[in-house]
This record gives structure tokens, C-alpha cells and sequence, in this order.
């Protein structure tokens, strides 16, 4: 496989103030997005113009207003530009009495190669997602985890710049859970631009710490997550300590002014919160050893996706 | 984070009787069809024969004659004459068994219901007692009921003239066969539910079997009378002459190789229900 | 020291009992040898696909004729007489799992009483419950109209409306979006931790099953490959923190080294290890000492995704080792 994306931070696929209406349904609303090398996840409740979006970026449909590039060339003008893009959907329809390897070459062929370049190419993909052992079963015979895989794998045959997965760990076990993250983190390192959309938010921190969020159609915030986090301002952040004496250490915290409110958690934690964070850790080391306050572990609770995810569009 | 309600508190058990799985199931069943009009409106135009005949009787006994030999069946108040009232009633039968019975197991499996079902502390039998409880209410609705009312008013209207007859003998063989006919005609309309998951589906095979294979059999019987063995009601009805001590119903077939046929399709619908309704659907 | 009397006792009172269960579909055996007993507790059923996780639970309801082995749930002999026990199990099937044209309320009573309750008690409960989970507003419609999200929080209140003491979840997040996702499990953990119930999920998801369960099983074909803590702890004289923070990253580590620590880095997380006694101090000394601020200072324990994946390589490297 050829390195892509020489110059990393350089943008591959950019989509400039598209919007996405369907009679008087507004789906996507004035997206800018910039998306370079390697994993992003695209994440948004149901409804949010995820999906629509996702068919936008990746030239299924187009927009009612503003357009998609890919370096620069408008997604839907050159028909070669497809060539450079792989979508893997979220979609169960496969054809159940091909086998896989039949599948895969035709999905292949469709791209127009010559015969010894799709076998090469479909024992490659066969290769890349661990299927080969399986390629000459019917797929009709698939588990839900195969048949993903198989997915993936006529999305990356013809070796694609960029590449959607949309819900691509739907349904599977977590060996081939583990296989395919293995993979997505691979195939962003190696300089492509991987889109990945899903609903659980612990997969998508496996695989990337950059995202997109998308609620009501508009972009609601974009890039590594506890930047993201850190941008919150009007949420303090929750940290939470383990120690063996908790009311010591709670008092002690209660009693700092950068710290808002402490309390014990179901768990037996010292929980505190405070609106500045920064000041708040760089404080930490120093207050816990000139107080001899033991501490077995602590860690902060939400910067992590779930909780970035809650905060700007939670119930 | 979503905060609901927390407020979940155990069941205290208010120590009230409990029913029995399969009458909770038919419980509800009966009750939900009612709600529709035009269901209603059907029972109800079911109920036109037994009143017609009702009438008939009436003004036959204010004529002061209670000839049997006049107007046929209408005006006939022995057994035999209550075996052709329920051949009247067949079309009946037909559509309100399918309306009622058509989609009972069919609605369960669309989308999985069985498994909620079969995690409860009921069996296959309770279920289909259930189901069957409904279908075989509904049939009598169409049939047994009205002969009740029947004999009921032909025997106050004559003043007891007609004895015990009619007040005890008559309900009594119309009770025993309706439910053998009821039973059988749930066990087959069910397993025909169990096997499809469209209920329009279902509805064209009961059709099918019932009015379709009729055709056929009387068709068939131009031929060679035994042939109308094939006809799906006709066994039942020509069955039927035996708890009414009528004349057989068909030529070709004597009542007794009916009742076996009667007998063999209650085998069939059973396994078939057992074969087809599984606590979980087998997934690969 | 406890006694048979006491063992019984405690075991016919919450417990299920599974030994030596067997079962095969024609000559593909399906579950081999499992045995395992549980309390009321918040479990995980994990395995891959085709490790005999729905077959097991299927045996749990009783719908299974096993050829070896026996299954106790609360007491009962599953293969003798299922009904007893079921009558407080609730099961929250995978797929489907609702009836259609019934109203949410509707349906729930209707199962309710199937359970067993009388008929003013099922309804009474079928609101409280549908309540509890959230669905109060949308009770009256119909159970086919309502989305995956309502779908799943309907198929809980149908398994709780005759409070049973075990739940029996299959893949009770699946189609929920992140949002349906948490609350579901806020509102499982609620009934496992805080309510007394025993929770059986069974689930793809190491996530979900880390953010309810205290316990584990692992099947693999058919076998039960562990039962355990979900959290193994680590052991020996060194011990492994997870560092996370931002400052003078060179002036840290250097500190880190001096104070005789191991150092690896990926991405963000500093993986730190140190003498078991001695190491959060040094940790914060080094840190005190450069200005540098910590988020996160976390004991490295064998994470619920490791343990899952050593038991499968190690079940694989023991069949590789037999065959040869």
C-alpha cells in the first residue's frame, strides 16, 4: 500500500457550509468540516443528521447548498474521484448466496481492474480483515461479525484514500472487535482518512480521540476530546479519589478554594469539583505530599467521550 | 446524566387470587375483538337465522299447528333439524373464525413475542388452551349460543309443549358437538397462525382450506362421492349427524370415517403447533 | 466453617446452580461440562459468537432438555419443573420481545398476570414500573410505535413488572444510541446494585458489561472458560500506575527515572512502574517538583478486555498444546 498524506495536517476531505434539506426537514445545516489523515469519529443521537452527513462526505448524495472536496476537487465532479473512497455501510443487504471471495471480486471488478489485479486485490482485503478461512463459504451462512467484516473488506480493495465505516462494529464479538479496531487504528496511521460513525461511544475512544459531534444538524464541536472537554466552561470538572482516609482528604478538599464541592460517592470515593481545572492539577502533587494525604489512585471522571457527549447534548 | 424517577419499590402481593395462565390469555382475547363495530355488526347478522327461525316457530305455534311437515327445516325443533340450522351458519363460521382466529398466533411471532410468553410460568398447553379459548368462544357465538336461545324460547314459547326435548336434550347434543367441532377447528385455525407470520397470510389458507377444499370435494363428488372426504367443513358437518342423529350429511362418506378425519386433523394441528411454537427462535 | 444445611439454604434462597450441564443439537455439542454457581448479583455472560451464551440462558429459563448435568435456579430443578422458578425471572430477549397492538400498559399487565398476579396487582405495577423506567408519557400507545429506545425500556418493565429476583438481559443496549445506551445501564445498575436484584447480561460489549457487573463469565465453545471478578488485581513487588497530565514532560521524566521508575509512554498515558509501597508518592513527587499537573493517576490492573482475550489465547495455546 502506497503512505498517503505526506503533509499530515493538510486537509484531505473538506466539506464547506453544506446543507442538507428534505422538503422542510432541515437534516444537515451549514457544516464546515475539515478532515485530515487518520481516525475521526462522527457521533450524534439519532436523527441528528449523523447519517446524512455521513452520505454527504462520502458523495452518496448531494447537497442542497455548499460542496464536499477531496484535495481540492469537487466530490461529485470527477467520477475517478470515487476511485479514492471507501464506504463500508451500515446497511445488511449482501448477496447471501455468493460466497465471500465471489462477493469481494465483483465489488472489486466494479472498479474496473483486470482479472489478476481483482484476485490479487480480493486476497489482500480477504487478508486485511481475517477472513481468508471463510472466503469460500456462502455468505448466507455468514455470522453478523463475517458479514461486517466483508463489508469492510469491499471497502478497502481498491486501496482508498478515504474510507467510511459506518456502525462498523454492529453486532460483532469482541475478537473481531478487536480485530477490526486493530485495523481502523492501523489504516489511519498508515495516512488515510478514516470516518467512523457509532453509537457506542467507549468504541470510538478505542480508536481515535478525535471527533465530530453533530446535533441538530449543525456541527456542534469538533477535534481531540479533552480539548473538547477542557472548552466546556460552564460544567465543572469531576475528579474522583480513592484513598484510605476519604474524610481527611475530603475536608482537606473542601476547604480549597479552587474546589467547589466534594462528596463521597456509592463507590467510597472523594469526589470533588472544580471549575478550574488546570490550576486544580497542577496543585494536586503538591497539596496531597505537604498534607501527607494518602492517595491510592485518582482520575478525572469526564473527559472522557461519554461524558463530553452528555454535556453538549445530553438529556 | 438522565435522571428518572427512582423510585422503584417491590411488589407487595395484595394476596389476591391469581388466574390460571391459559384463562388470563383467553381473557383478553375475548374481550379485544368486542371493541371493533363491524365485528359486532357481523355477530349480530350471525344471529339473523336463529331469529328467523325463532319467528318462524312462533307464529307456526300461534297458527296452533305444530306440524313438522310444514316449511322444511326452518320449522323442524327436533335434533336433526338444529344439525341443518348449523349447516346454515357455516359461512359464518367461516369469516368470523377468520377475523378472530386468523392472526392469534401469527401477532405473537412477528416480533418475537413467543420468547415473553414462554418465560413466564406457562406451558405450550396453556397457550393453546388459551388462544383456543377464544377461537372456540367465538365459534360459539355463531353456533351454540343461538341453538341455546333457541331451544330456550321454542320451549317457553310452546309452554313445554315440546318437553324436555328441547330444554335438555337438544342443548345437550348441540354442546357436545360444538365442542369437539370448536376444538378442532381451533387446533387447525391455530396451527395455520403458528406457520405464517402476515396474517394475510394466514387468512388465505383458512379460506383456502375451508371454502376452497369444499369446492373441490363437491366438484370431486360429481365423480366419485367418496371424493367429498377431501372438503375440510363437510367432515365435520357429516360428523356432526351422528351427536344429532340425523341423516348423513354425504353421500360417499359415512359419518363415522368423518369423525375419524375430524379426529386425524385435531392430531395434525396439535403437531403442528408443538413443532412450530418455540420459547426462542432458532438463530444461527 | 459453612455446613450442607447452610450452603442449601443460602443457595435455594437467591441462587442459580449449574453443574456439569450438557448439551449438544444432534451431534454438534453445544455446552460441554459447564458448571458454575451464582448469587444474587450483577454477572456478565461474555463469550464469542457461538460459545453456547443463548443456549445457556435458554437452559437458565428452562426451555432445554440437557442430556447431562442439571440446572437449579432459586430451588427448582429447571428440567423438572421450570414453572416455579420463572415466576421470579424476568428475560429481556434480544430480539423483538414485544407484542403489537397492544398498548405499552396494556402489555405489560397482560404479562404480568401471565406471571401470576392477580389482575388489579398487574395493572397497578405495570404503570409503577413503566414509570420507573421512564416510559410514563408514552404508556397509552401502542407497543409497535414506539422507537428502539422506548422498545428496549418497554422489555425491562415487562421482566420487572412481577418483581422477580433475577433479571436475564440479552444485549439489552442494542440500536440504543450513546444516550439510550447510559441511561439503560444506570437504570440496570440501579436494580443490581441498589435494588437486590440478580442480573444475568449477556452481551457482546465488554463496556456495557464493565460499567454493571461485579462478576464474569467467559464461555467458548461451548466451555466455561472462567467465573470471575471482573477486575483481576495485579500482584508481585512491582506495581504499575497510569499516568495522565501536561507540563514539562522532560523535567518529569527525568524525575521519574531518578525515583527509579520504568517509564513507557503512549499517546498521552505515561504507563509508570514502581516498588509497590513506595510508588503513588514518588509519583507526585516528581511532579510537585516540575510543575507538572496530573489528571489521572491510576493503578494499572488487568482491564476487562485484557482478561477476556488472555483467557481465549490461553484456552486456544491449551488446545494447540493437547493436539500436538
Amino acid at each position: 500500500m502506497s503512505g498517503f498524506a505526506t503533509d499530515r495536517s493538510a486537509p484531505v476531505l473538506h466539506a464547506e457550509r453544506v446543507s442538507k434539506w428534505f422538503g422542510e426537514v432541515i437534516a444537515v445545516n451549514d457544516c464546515t468540516l475539515s478532515l485530515g489523515a487518520g481516525v475521526t469519529g462522527l457521533l450524534g443521537l439519532n436523527g441528528a443528521g449523523k447519517t446524512t452527513l455521513f452520505k454527504l462526505m462520502s458523495g452518496l448524495i448531494l447537497p442542497s447548498q455548499g460542496e464536499v472536496t477531496v484535495r481540492g476537487n469537487r466530490l461529485r465532479r470527477e467520477v475517478g474521484l470515487f476511485r479514492r473512497v471507501g464506504f463500508c455501510p451500515e446497511s445488511d443487504a449482501l448477496f447471501d448466496w455468493l460466497t465471500g471471495r465471489e462477493f469481494l471480486s465483483l465489488m472489486v471488478r466494479l472498479m474496473g481492474y483486470d482479472s489478476a489485479e481483482v484476485a490479487r486485490r480480493t486476497d489482500e482485503a480477504l487478508e486485511l480483515v481475517r477472513l481468508s478461512d471463510a472466503a469460500d463459504t456462502r455468505i448466507g451462512g455468514y455470522s453478523k461479525g463475517m458479514r461486517q467484516k466483508i463489508k469492510m473488506a469491499q471497502a478497502l480493495a481498491h486501496d482508498p484514500e478515504i474510507i467510511f465505516l459506518d456502525e462498523p462494529l454492529n453486532g460483532m464479538d469482541p475478537v473481531s472487535r478487536r480485530e477490526i479496531v486493530d485495523l481502523v487504528k492501523r489504516l489511519g496511521g498508515e495516512g488515510r482518512c478514516v470516518v467512523v460513525s457509532s453509537h457506542i461511544l467507549p468504541e470510538i475512544e478505542t480508536m481515535t480521540r478525535s471527533i465530530a459531534l453533530i446535533h441538530h444538524g449543525k456541527l456542534m464541536a469538533e477535534g481531540d476530546i479533552t480539548e473538547i472537554r477542557d472548552a466546556i466552561e460552564d460544567r465543572p470538572t469531576i475528579v474522583a479519589f480513592r484513598s484510605p482516609e476519604p474524610r481527611r482528604l475530603s475536608s482537606f478538599l473542601a476547604g480549597q478554594d479552587l474546589v467547589v464541592g466534594v462528596e463521597l460517592d456509592e463507590f467510597g470515593r472523594v469526589v470533588a469539583r472544580t471549575d478550574h481545572a488546570v490550576s486544580f492539577y497542577r496543585e494536586l502533587p503538591g497539596w496531597l505530599l505537604a498534607e501527607d494525604l494518602p492517595v491510592d489512585e485518582f482520575q478525572t471522571l469526564d473527559d472522557n467521550l461519554q461524558a463530553v457527549f452528555d454535556y453538549l447534548v445530553g438529556g | 446524566m438522565p435522571v428518572y424517577e427512582r423510585g422503584y419499590r417491590h411488589w407487595e402481593d395484595s394476596g389476591r387470587r391469581a388466574a390460571p395462565a391459559w384463562w388470563a390469555i383467553a381473557r383478553r382475547g375475548i374481550a379485544e375483538p368486542i371493541k371493533s363495530r363491524r365485528l359486532l355488526f357481523l355477530l349480530v347478522v350471525a344471529w339473523v337465522p336463529a331469529i328467523v327461525k325463532g319467528g318462524i316457530l312462533y307464529f307456526t305455534f300461534k297458527m296452533g299447528e305444530l306440524t313438522r311437515l310444514l316449511g322444511g327445516a326452518w320449522t323442524d325443533i327436533t335434533a336433526p333439524g338444529f344439525h341443518a340450522f348449523l349447516k346454515w351458519q357455516s359461512p359464518f363460521v367461516l369469516i368470523v373464525l377468520a377475523i378472530i382466529g386468523a392472526n392469534l398466533i401469527t401477532k405473537d411471532r412477528r416480533e418475537n413475542g413467543l420468547a415473553l410468553y414462554f418465560s413466564r410460568p406457562l406451558g405450550l398447553v396453556d397457550y393453546v388452551a388459551g388462544k383456543g379459548a377464544i377461537i372456540m368462544f367465538y365459534y360459539f357465538t355463531v353456533t351454540l349460543f343461538p341453538i341455546y336461545a333457541l331451544c330456550i324460547f321454542g320451549y317457553l314459547v310452546t309452554n313445554g309443549a315440546t318437553g324436555m326435548e328441547m330444554l335438555l336434550e337438544i342443548p345437550l347434543r348441540a354442546t357436545a358437538y360444538c365442542l369437539l367441532a370448536g376444538a378442532v377447528y381451533a387446533l387447525v385455525l391455530l396451527a395455520i397462525s403458528a406457520m405464517m407470520t402476515r396474517t394475510a397470510f394466514s387468512v388465505m389458507w383458512w379460506v383456502l382450506l375451508v371454502a376452497g377444499t369444499d369446492g373441490l370435494a363437491e366438484i370431486n363428488a360429481l365423480f366419485d362421492a367418496r371424493l367429498a372426504v377431501m372438503g375440510f367443513p363437510g367432515q365435520f358437518l357429516n360428523a356432526g349427524t351422528l351427536f344429532f342423529g340425523a341423516s348423513p350429511h354425504l353421500e360417499g362418506v359415512t359419518p363415522v370415517v368423518s369423525l375419524a378425519v375430524v379426529l386425524l386433523y385435531a392430531a395434525v394441528g396439535w403437531l403442528l403447533l408443538r413443532h412450530r411454537i418455540r420459547p426462542v427462535e432458532v438463530v444461527s | 466453617m459453612p455446613t450442607e444445611d447452610t450452603k442449601v439454604n443460602r443457595a435455594a434462597a437467591g441462587a442459580i446452580e449449574v453443574a456439569d450441564l450438557t448439551f449438544a443439537y444432534g451431534v454438534k455439542p453445544v455446552l460441554q461440562g459447564v458448571s458454575f454457581t451464582l448469587e444474587k448479583r450483577a454477572i456478565g455472560l461474555l463469550g464469542p459468537n457461538g460459545s453456547g451464551k443463548t443456549t445457556l440462558l435458554r437452559a437458565l429459563l428452562g426451555h432445554l432438555k440437557v442430556s447431562r448435568g442439571s440446572v437449579r435456579v432459586l430451588g427448582s430443578d429447571m428440567a423438572v419443573d421450570p414453572h416455579g422458578a420463572r415466576r421470579r425471572i424476568g428475560w429481556m430477549p434480544e430480539r423483538g420481545g414485544i407484542l403489537p397492538a397492544m398498548s405499552g400498559v396494556g402489555m405489560v399487565a397482560y404479562l404480568g398476570e401471565l406471571s401470576g398476579m392477580p389482575p388489579t396487582d398487574a395493572i397497578q405495577r405495570s404503570h409503577e414500573v413503566l414509570n420507573y423506567v421512564g416510559l410514563a408519557d408514552e404508556r397509552y400507545r401502542k407497543a409497535d410505535t414506539y422507537s428502539q429506545g422506548m422498545r428496549q425500556r418497554l422489555k425491562l418493565a415487562q421482566a420487572l413488572v412481577h418483581d422477580p429476583d433475577w433479571l436475564f438481559l440479552d444485549e439489552p443496549t442494542s440500536g440504543l444510541d450513546p444516550s439510550g445506551r447510559v441511561s439503560l445501564l444506570e437504570l440496570v445498575r440501579d436494580l443490581a446494585r441498589a435494588k437486590g436484584f440478580g442480573v444475568i447480561l449477556s452481551t457482546h460489549l465488554l463496556a456495557d458489561v464493565r460499567a454493571v457487573c461485579e462478576e464474569i463469565l467467559v464461555l467458548r465453545e461451548g466451555v466455561l472458560l472462567d467465573h470471575g471478578r471482573v477486575q483481576a488485581e495485579s500482584s508481585g513487588d512491582r506495581e504499575a500506575f497510569i499516568v495522565e497530565g501536561f507540563g514539562d514532560e522532560q523535567a518529569f521524566a527525568d524525575r521519574l527515572a531518578g525515583a527509579g521508575a520504568q517509564v513507557e509512554r503512549q499517546d498521552r498515558l505515561w504507563e509508570v512502574a514502581l516498588p509497590r509501597e513506595a510508588g503513588a508518592r514518588r509519583i507526585l513527587s516528581a511532579a510537585a517538583d516540575c510543575g507538572f499537573a496530573l489528571r489521572r493517576l491510576e493503578v494499572k490492573t488487568e482491564t476487562l478486555e485484557d482478561l477476556f482475550f488472555r483467557l481465549l489465547d490461553d484456552d486456544v495455546a491449551a488446545a494447540a498444546g493437547k493436539e500436538a
